[in-house]
């Protein structure tokens, strides 16, 4: 190789950018051959995307749905994690939730949000609770598989050395959930994000979705492309700078014998 | 803590994986008088480890009683060193202090050869390694109670000579009363005022032999000479 690119890593992000160039080449070339009107060119989605943002108007859109994608996301996680972890260190809950957990997991999203702008309105709170509830089955049943792993041999560590329960929670129970919280994240980033902007679609006036629908009125490919690579471009970087660097940190322990 | 400790199992049994049930220990009673030093042998599967652990209150599913003060502080050192894998060395003996923050670790920690060691996951030490830091663990609590659960095992002799220094020292310095199970004869016999015998499963107590003599002034001789008389004696039981 030319530039001499010896790290795994750097090797990966040359792949990724060649294979994005390819992509966007073969692109341009199939919009100049067959110019449509549902295909534009990439310049052209250049231009559009380049107008949203000195407009304002993408980082203002953006800036909703990634508020509402926080917040669902922290209250999926905080409130799914607590009830898994709940559900698998006692059997008594496990049997009074484990229907409910079924019934929300076998709901479709779409029958959630439209019960929940029926009920509560066509609020900001139904909108972000109707998210977060279809996220939370997930989480549950990831962080109860977590819980009901724990090390048996640690937990009577714990109580031999009476641990006050928050230790034990810190040092001992959570430290071990770590590659269930992960894992749950990273699918319920993916999660969140799509259900937003159904949300947004069929009940708020902002964000994404919203613009999304109003572009798809208007059969303006151009502005619908640049919207949605954008938004994929800004849940990629969360997943490099906050998921990943996360993990890293909390699996310095392991060993690395490969 | 001047009331002995008690322990008396009826009747303890695990589920077995497939449903039926495993009997571990029955009808075994035996008393720790405190401040004293006692060692328990036995054959390996006879209920040492699930005797501990009902003394220690870890486990309540069985038939029998305990007599323990609610507020012992319990050193314990399981049969493995149990330490958490995601926390360094120190934090891991911190983690079970009252006050981490002003504890001074650092006589412990050199005594046990473990300095240098402080700043590293247990993933990276040697079994023997992580079995010091186990004990400074136990230590570090001042406990009331020392239970010891096959402690030395996996340690060369001449490290292990040393933490059974080290665990006589903290014994006198504070009357512990401490319980050591082991295999090892002459380690009993270097530790313990009394040796209790146990047969094989279920456990039930063979003998109960006091040693009167004080462990610093028992030598080599004295230690094989017993060792000698325990193997003829219990043949099968002592090696
Ligand atoms: N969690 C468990 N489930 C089922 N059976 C068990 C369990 N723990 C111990 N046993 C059984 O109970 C008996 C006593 O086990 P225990 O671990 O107390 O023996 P031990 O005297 O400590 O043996 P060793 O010297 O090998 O450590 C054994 O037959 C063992 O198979
Ligand atoms: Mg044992």
């Amino acid at each position: 190789m030319p530039m001499g690119v010896r790290s795994a890593a750097g090797r990966r992000t040359v792949t990724a950018g060649l294979s994005a160039v390819i992509l966007i080449g073969v692109w341009g070339l199939v919009a100049a051959i067959s110019p449509s009107r549902t295909l534009p060119a990439p310049w052209e989605v250049a231009t559009a995307l380049g107008d949203e943002i000195t407009s304002g108007r993408l980082p203002w859109h953006l800036f909703c749905t990634l508020s509402r994608v926080s917040a669902a996301f922290l209250l999926a996680m905080s409130l799914g994690s607590a009830i898994g972890i709940a559900m698998g260190r006692h059997r008594a809950v496990n049997e009074a939730l484990d229907l409910w957990l079924v019934v929300l997991l076998n709901l479709p999203a779409l029958v959630i949000i439209i019960m929940a702008y029926m009920w509560f309105g066509l609020t900001e709170a139904a909108a972000i609770g109707a998210v977060a509830l279809n996220k939370l089955p997930n989480v549950v049943v990831t962080l109860r598989e977590g819980a009901r792993a724990l090390d048996p041999d640690l937990d009577q560590m714990a109580r031999a050395f009476r641990l006050s329960w928050r230790k034990r929670m810190a040092h001992v129970v959570l430290p071990q959930l770590t590659p269930y919280f992960a894992a749950s994240a990273r699918s319920g980033l993916a999660l969140v994000w799509k259900i937003v902007l159904v949300v947004e679609l069929l009940g708020r006036s902002n964000g994404i979705g919203f613009q999304l629908n109003m572009f798809f009125q208007l059969f303006d490919m151009a502005s619908i492309l640049a919207y949605a690579i954008s938004f994929v471009a800004v849940m990629l970087a969360a997943e490099m700078l906050i998921l990943q660097p996360f993990e890293r940190r909390a699996n310095r322990w392991r060993v690395r014998t490969a | 803590m001047s009331e002995p400790l008690e322990l008396h199992i009826a009747r303890k049994t695990y589920r077995g994986a497939e449903g039926g049930t495993v009997e571990a220990v029955r009808d075994l009673s035996l008393a720790f008088d405190s401040g004293r030093f006692t060692a328990l042998i036995g054959p390996s599967g006879c209920g040492k480890t699930t005797s501990l652990r009902i003394l220690a209150g870890l486990d309540h599913d069985f038939e029998g009683r305990v007599k323990l003060p609610a507020d012992t502080r319990i050193g314990f050192v399981f049969q493995e060193p149990r330490l958490l894998p995601w926390r360094t060395v120190i934090d891991n003996i911190r983690l079970v202090l009252d006050a981490p923050d002003t504890a001074d670790l650092t006589p412990l920690i050199d005594e046990l050869g473990l300095s240098g060691m402080e700043r590293k996951f247990p993933t990276e030490l040697s079994l023997g390694l992580a079995r010091r830091v186990a004990l400074a663990r136990a230590l570090a609590i001042a406990p009331d109670l020392l239970i010891l659960d096959e402690p030395f095992t996996s340690l060369d002799e001449t490290t292990a000579l040393r933490l059974r220094q080290m665990v006589l020292t903290a014994w006198k310095r504070r009357h512990t009363t401490a319980i050591l199970v082991t295999h090892n004869i002459r380690e009993a016999l270097q530790l313990a005022d009394r040796i209790i015998l146990l047969a094989p499963s279920p456990a039930r107590v063979v003998a109960d032999l006091g040693i009167g003599l004080p462990q610093e002034e028992r030598t080599e001789a004295f230690v094989e000479e017993m060792r000698t008389k325990m193997v003829r004696d219990w043949p099968g039981l002592v090696a």
